[in-house]
């Protein structure tokens, strides 16, 4: 069962969908709002929110999927560009509006809290907004974080994404050599994402080794998105229970892992869920990704926030033990 | 607050319910338009251009109605039940719902892509007054052939998917029963099967009706599907419905020819009602 919600927040009207729990499932104190993936409607790639919140909501969690403005149903303004919008999130452009909606649908369900992500820039906006409000995040799921800078951005602020060069789209060569000398063309090659990757099954490129050659693991990229950064380490700091979905070999993936040996380095994730999915792509939708990343989902709300009158029951930084990681098939 | 000019809501289809919005006219009322959308990542990637084209024709008179089929978006239903016909039937819903609530004005459909596909089939049988078609694929076999493709391509790419490499492969999965995912959704053999013959029904020579079929991609009229009855505007590329480095494409033309469709050639009409 679903029912439609309207939100008056912040001079917007935004409309969002509700997934009431199940009465024969044990009551949660705790529920489950899902951003937009990207600019991407609230029901996501393939509809892995819609099938999210169905599952969770049996599960006794009251779910929420909200457009947030200019997306989805929702309407507001949205920038011409694609890559502006991403900047948009990357900046926090979402924060505001994602508390005011978290804020409201606490207060008319009364929760004591909300575990909230999605994929991509949902993911980013949730992040933030747990540094944030401690109070009202009780958890974050985050499927493919991107922790990096956009292109333009990082050709701005220099270092590794320097080599960037506007494409013009007639000019075959130019868009060649510039992929040919852009930090992010050699990272989309190697984790297969553009679409020279196709040179991998005819060249036997030591393709980890020059990813190697390509990341300092040890220190944030200059591409980092630092202040995203800084809150990762702060969240994860605090004990938040999180779970990070991964496309294992792919873009987001290497970066995260490269956040993750930099930015964690002495410190304890304990509340920290890693898993990576095989064979899939940055929007889950091959591989059975969507229906895993489901099921992932589901054991790990059900197993971190158990039904009682009580928030969740994080485990203390101090017990020292190191965060799942798994790769699935 | 702005007054409330967009609602959406769901209408009961069987067991399952329908999810649509409702975006009223905002000036006088000249005609009502239900939209059949793509599916989908089509659907994914174009949505924020066809909410848009909903606002636009409600800004200019024109009463709106879009929705998602059963099995995709915010309706409900398995995907994997779904097939053509079904999907059909889920616009012949909706087309009901707009006649109620837009008595008196003509009534028209306007399909992109999959959805030109169905909304030509309802234009054939209901009381429709008039059909507007938008990058229609020439039936819904080679429509799906080309959703495989793009699997096919992206999947060997990324080095992603399962074990089939091929279209060949897939299409042998699903005719012995299999599941098969593309783009996130669980195709069936139903599906497959009710692809085969439904082909694009372009309406008879004599079909006194106003229609049209325009192409996006700025083809030459020797190159139209209908002649006589196509238009051919350049949209920019990657089309909106595909992976596009914009959000919000220059689409001027399209919408004022689409528009100029809708609003024009219904106005002279008298309402089928």
């Amino acid at each position: 069962m679903r029912e439609l919600i309207q939100l008056e927040v912040m001079g917007h009207r935004l409309w969002g969908t509700f997934h009431p729990p199940s009465p024969s499932a044990p009551r949660r104190s705790v529920g489950v709002l899902f951003l937009n993936p990207g600019h991407v409607p609230r029901s996501g790639h393939g509809g892995l929110s819609v099938l999210a919140a169905d599952q969770l909501s049996a599960q006794g969690f009251p779910c929420f999927r909200v457009d947030l403005p200019g997306l989805g149903d929702s309407d507001g303004p949205l920038p011409e560009m694609t890559s502006e919008l991403y900047q948009l999130v990357c900046k926090g452009g979402f924060v505001d509006v994602a508390s005011a909606v978290r804020e409201e649908l606490q207060r008319r369900h009364g929760l004591e809290g909300m575990l909230m992500g999605g994929l991509c820039g949902a993911a980013t906006t949730a992040l933030y907004l747990a540094d944030r409000e401690p109070e009202g995040v009780h958890g974050l799921f985050m499927f493919e974080p991107e922790f990096y800078l956009s292109e333009q951005e990082a050709a701005a602020v220099g270092g590794e994404g320097t080599a960037v060069e506007a494409e013009h789209p007639r000019l075959s060569l130019k868009r060649v050599t510039s992929k040919l000398f852009s930090y992010w063309g050699w990272m989309r090659m190697l984790t297969r994402e553009n679409e020279y990757a196709r040179l991998f099954k005819y060249v036997p490129f030591p393709r980890q080794r020059l990813l190697d050659l390509l990341m300092d693991w040890d220190s944030l990229p200059a591409v980092a998105n630092v202040p995203l950064v800084r809150a990762w380490q702060r969240v994860v700091e605090r004990g938040l229970p999180v779970l990070v979905l991964t496309a294992e070999g792919k873009l987001r993936d290497v970066f995260f892992d490269r956040i993750h040996r930099s930015a964690l380095a002495d410190l304890p994730h304990p509340n920290l869920s890693r898993i990576r999915l095989k064979g899939t792509n940055h929007i889950f939708t091959t591989g059975g990704a969507i229906e895993a990343s489901v099921d992932h989902l589901s054991q790990w709300a059900s197993e971190r926030f158990p039904s009682s009158n009580t928030t969740h029951l994080p485990i203390p930084p101090d017990a020292m033990r190191p965060g799942s990681e798994r790769v699935v098939s | 607050m702005p007054a409330l000019t967009e609602s959406p809501g769901y209408l009961s289809q069987g067991e399952d319910s329908l999810y649509f919005v409702h975006h009223r006219a905002r000036t006088e009322r000249r005609a009502a338009v239900l939209l059949a959308g793509p599916l989908g990542l089509e659907r994914a990637h174009g949505y924020v251009v066809w909410v848009r084209w909903a606002r636009f024709l409600a800004a200019r008179g024109v009463e709106v109605l879009r929705l998602d089929y059963r099995g995709s978006g915010e309706s409900t239903g398995r995907f994997d039940e779904m097939t053509f016909p079904r999907w059909e039937e889920d616009l012949r819903t909706g087309l009901e719902h707009l006649r109620r609530l837009s008595p008196g004005v003509p009534l028209m459909v306007h399909g992109l892509r999959l959805g030109a596909l169905l909304a030509a089939r309802v234009f054939r049988t209901e009381r429709v007054d008039g059909l507007l078609m938008w990058e229609p694929p020439e039936s819904g076999r080679a429509h799906l052939m080309e959703v495989l493709r793009r699997k096919v391509a992206a999947d060997n790419l990324e080095g992603t998917g399962g074990e089939a490499r091929s279209r060949e492969d897939y299409v042998t999965q699903l005719e012995a029963g299999r599941h098969v995912e593309v783009e996130g959704l669980p195709w069936s053999r139903g599906l497959w099967r009710s692809s085969e013959g439904y082909g694009l029904a372009v309406p008879e020579k004599d079909e006194a009706r106003p229609w049209r079929v325009v192409h996006l991609d700025g083809r030459p009229a020797e190159r139209f599907l209908a002649p006589g009855k196509s238009r051919s505007v350049r949209a920019p590329r990657p089309f909106f419905w595909s992976t596009s480095n914009r959000l919000l494409p220059e689409l001027v033309d399209l919408y004022e020819d689409g528009l100029g469709f809708i609003a024009g050639s219904g106005a002279g009409q008298e309402a089928r009602s």
